[in-house]
């Protein structure tokens, strides 16, 4: 890619270069940008047919990637404090907005990163982010390292011992529960919160309308792919 | 040697090519615009319009299965007024055919709808979306009998300022007695297949995967059964058929073509590959060049038996 991307947008890959099963591209968050080479990752855990033949690709071989797609973070360097929530496999979009940040001088000590995962096996996941000069804590399901409970507790505890400064911004990416959760803790905090959602995305470009998430108070949808993935918690009901 | 033609004629309306898009699968147009190059196209079929705007199913509404994917999206749309105010300006002066397909739950639906769209000559015609439940009636699929078929075609055509392109479901015993009442009912041309009714469930915790239960099912698993409809509605009618389902590339085209297609939907290809179309279009024109044939219209109703 040319550029560096907008946090919390997407790429579509097609999973298989020839065939039809799988038929449909898969949505994954852009995970990290090398501006010397132009180079994109992504991050996935093999989780059904599509990213089970993707994990089949070989070094070398060409794959068809529509992107980048949807709306991502747009969050100015003027905020105060910056929380980024990850969990599991939801550590791309909000890493990306790490580092997009520090790339235009944005103060690592203003960043606090909290990573959640099920177990010490997942710790590798967070390699990049053990890189990134910011504040970053871990919350293990088991405990085996970090904050023993959920994610979404680390974030009310922090917000509670007054660590996350008198202004923070919270930007969450991670399965519907933890997201929920930080949806909750946000609004009981009235602090500003987005949220960067997954959803089986068919065509990713707006038209088919399979995405949809509800508006918050509203027998209204909108689609995760165009409106989204990233949305203001205020926004939608999960 | 010239380029060979790829002009069709359907219900009067000429095309530039063969290759339209599927309703529902293209939006209202726009959405594609920075991708292709929409004057290129046949034609573009826009999403079903009711009578009032619909917000569609609870999510999820999509699952992929072997070679398709099964939709229930519930004719999410923005009712026909915003339709006329919001989107045909934008379909106005694409160098495209626009064909509008129009949902309905029962009779007067159909009619308030059509009757709000005719006047605006930036329509070509009108693709109607017959395969909806008729709440009125028995709840059955208008075009699941032959004289209920009938009876909604008659009275569109009376009031249809357009062409009239009765768009038939799979999800009866015989296509063909469908097919000839709608065609004895004044219809123009005839576009099939819609969607099959298919369900799936997840193995592991036991869940249904679509909130509607049941759903459309799209895609290159469909395309022998849309092959078969064409072949066997060409044996009955004599109006034009625009055939649909599973078309991925320009060698669907041609099958579709040979059964007996005068022209084609491209619909879940869009999702895959959003310049499916134009690729097909230019794959199209070679293959025809290759073979040294001049006239696309050569291609329809020519499968040999074996």
């Amino acid at each position: 890619m040319e550029r560096f991307p907008i946090p919390g947008t997407f790429l579509h890959i097609k999973p298989n270069t020839t065939g039809t099963d799988p038929l449909l591209r898969r949505a994954f968050s852009i995970f990290d940008y090398d501006e010397a080479t132009g180079v994109v990752d992504i991050l996935y855990k093999v989780a059904g047919r599509g990213t089970e033949v993707l994990s089949r690709v070989r070094p070398g071989e060409t794959l068809d990637v529509l992107g980048p797609l949807g709306t991502g973070f747009d969050l100015p360097l003027t905020i105060d404090h910056l929380v980024l929530i990850a969990g599991g496999v939801g550590i791309p979009p909000v890493y990306l907005l790490a580092k997009s940040h520090l790339r235009q001088g944005f103060d690592g000590k203003r960043i606090s990163y909290f990573c959640g995962l099920t177990m010490a096996a997942e710790k590798p996941m967070a390699d990049r982010v053990e890189k990134l000069p910011i504040n970053l804590q871990f919350a293990t399901d088991d405990g085996s390292f970090g904050f023993k409970g959920f994610v979404s507790e680390l974030l009310r505890a922090r917000l509670d011992d007054g660590s996350l400064g008198t202004n923070p911004v919270i930007c969450a990416c991670g399965p519907d529960g933890m997201l929920k959760a930080v949806q909750t803790i946000a609004r009981a905090y009235g602090t500003k919160c987005y949220l960067s959602l997954e959803s089986i995305m068919p065509c990713g470009v707006g038209t088919c309308l399979g995405c949809v998430v509800k508006k918050d108070g509203e027998e209204k949808y909108v689609r995760v792919c165009r409106e989204g993935p990233v949305f203001e918690a205020t926004e939608v009901e999960l | 040697m010239t380029a060979p033609s790829l002009n069709v004629t359907i219900g009067g309306v000429e095309f530039k090519n063969p290759i339209l898009t599927a309703s529902g699968t293209f939006g209202y147009g726009e959405e594609f615009d920075e991708y292709i190059d929409l004057s290129r196209l046949g034609g573009i079929v826009t999403k079903s319009i009711t009578r009032h705007e619909r917000k569609g199913h609870p999510p999820p509404r999509t699952a992929e299965t072997a070679s398709g994917m099964l939709n229930a999206i519930g004719l999410a749309n923005v009712g026909v007024d915003a339709y006329v105010r919001d989107k045909l300006p934008f379909l106005r002066n694409l160098g495209t055919r626009i064909v509008v397909n129009v949902a309905g739950f029962d009779t007067d639906e159909y009619l308030y709808v059509i009757d709000k769209l005719n006047g605006h000559d930036e329509i070509d015609m009108i693709e109607l979306n017959i395969s909806c439940p008729n709440v009125k009636g028995d709840g059955m699929e208008f075009s699941s009998n032959p004289q209920i078929a009938y009876d909604i075609v008659k009275k569109v055509k009376g009031i249809c300022g357009f062409p009239l392109m009765p768009k038939l479901s799979p999800n009866v015993a015989d296509i063909k007695p469908i097919a000839k009442a709608c065609e004895e009912a004044g219809a123009d041309a005839l576009a099939l297949i819609n969607t099959l009714y298919g369900m799936a469930i997840d193995p592991f915790n036991w869940r249904i995967k679509l909130t509607n239960i049941t759903g459309g099912l799209s895609g290159p698993a469909i395309k022998p059964v849309a092959i078969a409809a064409v072949w066997k509605t060409a044996s009955v009618v004599k109006i034009p058929i625009v055939g649909i389902g599973g078309i991925m590339d320009y060698r669907d085209v041609i099958e579709f073509m040979l059964a007996g297609a005068t022209a084609v939907q491209f619909g879940t290809a869009n999702f895959v590959q959003p310049d499916c179309t134009i690729r097909a279009i230019d794959d199209l024109t070679d293959y025809l060049g290759s073979r040294n044939i001049q006239d696309v219209n050569d291609l329809i109703g020519k499968a040999k038996k074996t």
